[in-house]
């Protein structure tokens, strides 16, 4: 099992340092100059020429790539906002907990409301309750995440006075951002664990376990579920990644000021440090999520475990 | 589950009807997706012919009927500068249909193609490839249509590549699964025995037999798309905010949002009610093409 995580981990470092290429490579084909953008129309063309250079935008693509990556990969350092002229590292001590709150927040909705919701559904298949669910989730997957997020607002904020529309202040500010994030991935994740489940009842595995005269509850706890869920688990890394893209949007509606926001900012000020800084980290944080994904997947799914389990038996056990 | 049975029947007798009859008779008994394409057949013929349709020009800024509520002269009401809803939402098909099905095929195409190459060829190639498609997935897709739409700047062209470029990785490996699966059947050993070069065994002979499968999950990709680039246009990074584009439509509306919701409200019911219909129509052809998944 270790000799499978450290080659994971392995593979996500390589993974991490083609995205910072990646983002530095699209990223320098942005037009837009940031010298004139942070010194405003009035400065001189000597100004722009100085700003510039102090800048190191005078200098030669690779030799600006090569600095980025040192800065960000020996260091730690993402550089300094052109605008805010706050290092992004500290705006991100600041941020980050927020948009990865929200997206952990989310991603356990997903999961806590998601799984069991299709569990009941499969449970009672072609009832009403089946029926509801699928008409329920057939429409919130099918809803911009903006749109939904702006319903919530009308409903909760301003015709029910229930709950604060925009900032982070309180926890209940909290609420129907999450709510926001959250339900698109529950409508898809209740729907794909129904049909999983509705698949696997047909499983010869499950008639064996009937057959052999156990209960019920223990046929669908002990042995139908868990194979059902390994699907549904796996897609977890999909959702994630969906949640991350979204954040951007959700906090946008909500003025929710985490990393995707900054970024806007970021955006529109040609201000390449923090855009760089932003998507990186948001790449890496959801490759890190995937990362334990598929670690958990691997965990709870017999037959990869059992692959690196067996190899590692006969690579002379180092590694167990 | 009746009607299934009573399908399967006369399928059984008549074996020379071909797959494309029975996914469409399958499809001609599902009433949900029958829905589906009702809407969008509606919604395509709206957009096509939206100019015969439109009561007023979508550009035409009515100053006396700035933020009208919908009433009686403006039937969904107008915006910010006065423009007719209605006629920009029939319009707006046009660009948002468009963009979604250009989107989609354009992966469509380019996932085949590789997927296709990639997984018949195999060993290195195929283990590079997939190198490549992991690092290429592991960035969020809305990430990189944000990326992609800010190096290129906000227009309708760039919106579709940078809905593409999300598209890619995904298709490539869903052919790829596909081809494998097809690799090892006899007609493409009878094909190489034929001494068929390899670009004729893998593009006449093995993609006719994938196709069918990749234009199934495109149509529920269509949607999917339509539902992001209305995201990326909301933020403000898509298609320009003049152009009657139904999430360019709802990105103008935001400022306005609190006083006349009607604006942002409509069109995103829109967009809300074309994915929808794309899904629908997506989840019915593909339990048409393989009977087995439905319940």
């Amino acid at each position: 099992m270790w000799r499978y995580i450290v080659k994971r981990l392995l593979w996500m470092v390589v993974i991490v340092v083609c995205v910072a290429l990646l983002i530095f490579t699209v990223l320098w084909f942005v037009p837009g100059d940031p010298a004139q953008i942070a010194l405003g129309s009035e400065a001189t063309a000597a100004d722009l020429e100085a700003y510039r250079e102090l800048l190191g935008l005078n200098d030669p693509f690779l030799v600006q790539m090569g600095r980025f990556m040192r800065d960000t990969f020996l260091r730690l350092d993402f550089g300094i906002s052109y605008s805010f002229k706050v290092p992004v590292i500290e705006e991100f001590a600041i941020r980050l907990p927020r948009t990865f709150l929200l997206g952990a927040f989310s991603l356990v909705l997903n999961m806590v409301i998601g799984i069991p919701l299709g569990i009941l559904a499969a449970n009672h298949r072609n009832s009403v309750i089946d029926r509801g669910l699928l008409v329920f989730a057939m429409v919130f997957s099918s809803m911009p995440q903006f749109f939904f997020a702006l319903v919530l607002v009308v409903v909760f904020a301003l015709e029910l006075n229930l709950l604060p529309p925009f900032g982070i202040a309180t926890w209940k500010h909290w609420i129907i951002p999450v709510l926001a994030a959250s339900l698109s991935g529950i409508a898809q994740i209740a729907r794909h664990t129904r049909a999983s489940v509705l698949e696997t009842i047909r499983a010869d595995f499950v008639t064996t376990a009937r057959a052999k005269g156990l209960e019920e509850r223990k046929v669908i706890y002990r042995h139908m579920l868990p194979n059902a869920l390994i699907p549904v688990i796996s897609d977890l890394g999909m959702h994630l990644s969906m949640i991350v893209g979204g954040s951007v949007v959700i906090e946008t509606v909500f003025s929710f000021p985490g990393v995707g926001l900054y970024m806007l900012y970021g955006i529109n000020a040609r201000d390449y440090p923090v855009v760089r800084g932003c998507v990186l980290i948001l790449a890496v944080f959801s490759a890190f999520v995937m990362l334990v994904v598929d670690l958990v997947y691997a965990f709870l799914d017999p037959r990869i475990k059992a692959q690196y389990v067996n190899y590692a038996a006969k690579s002379g056990g180092k590694a167990k | 589950m009746t009607e299934a049975a009573a399908v399967k029947a006369p399928v059984k007798r008549r074996k020379k009807e071909s797959m494309g009859k029975q996914v469409f008779r399958r499809l001609l008994h599902n009433p949900t997706a029958m829905l589906g394409i009702a809407i969008l057949v509606l919604i395509t013929l709206a957009s096509i012919f939206a100019p015969l349709l439109a009561p007023y020009d979508p550009n035409h800024m009515d100053y006396a009927n700035l933020y009208a509520r919908p009433n009686a002269q403006h039937l969904l009401g107008c915006d910010n500068l006065g423009r007719d809803i209605l006629s920009r939402i029939l319009h707006g098909g046009r660009y948002s249909l468009s963009l979604g099905v250009i989107a989609a095929a354009i992966g469509l195409v380019l996932g085949t193609f590789f997927g296709c190459i990639v997984g018949y060829a195999g060993k290195e190639v195929d283990n590079i490839a997939m190198r490549i498609c992991d690092i290429w997935s592991s960035i969020p897709a809305m990430l990189l249509a944000i990326l992609i739409a800010t190096a290129l700047g906000s227009s309708f062209f760039n919106t579709i590549l940078a809905m593409t470029a999300g598209n890619i990785p995904g298709s490539i490996r869903n052919t790829r699964a596909l081809v494998l699966r097809e690799r090892e059947l006899e007609y493409l050993e009878a094909a190489k025995a034929m001494n068929c070069s390899k670009m004729k065994v893998i593009f006449k002979h093995m993609m006719p037999n994938i196709i069918s499968f990749k234009i199934v999950g495109t149509a529920g990709n269509i949607g999917h798309t339509i539902m992001q680039a209305s995201g990326l246009s909301f933020i403000g990074l898509g298609v320009p905010p003049s152009t009657p584009e139904w999430g360019a439509m709802c990105a103008n509306a935001r400022g306005y949002f609190l006083d006349h919701p009607h604006m942002i409200l409509i069109p995103g019911f829109v967009i809300m009610l074309v994915v929808l219909a794309f899904n629908l129509f997506g989840d019915g052809l593909r339990d048409a093409m393989d009977p087995k998944l439905k319940d």
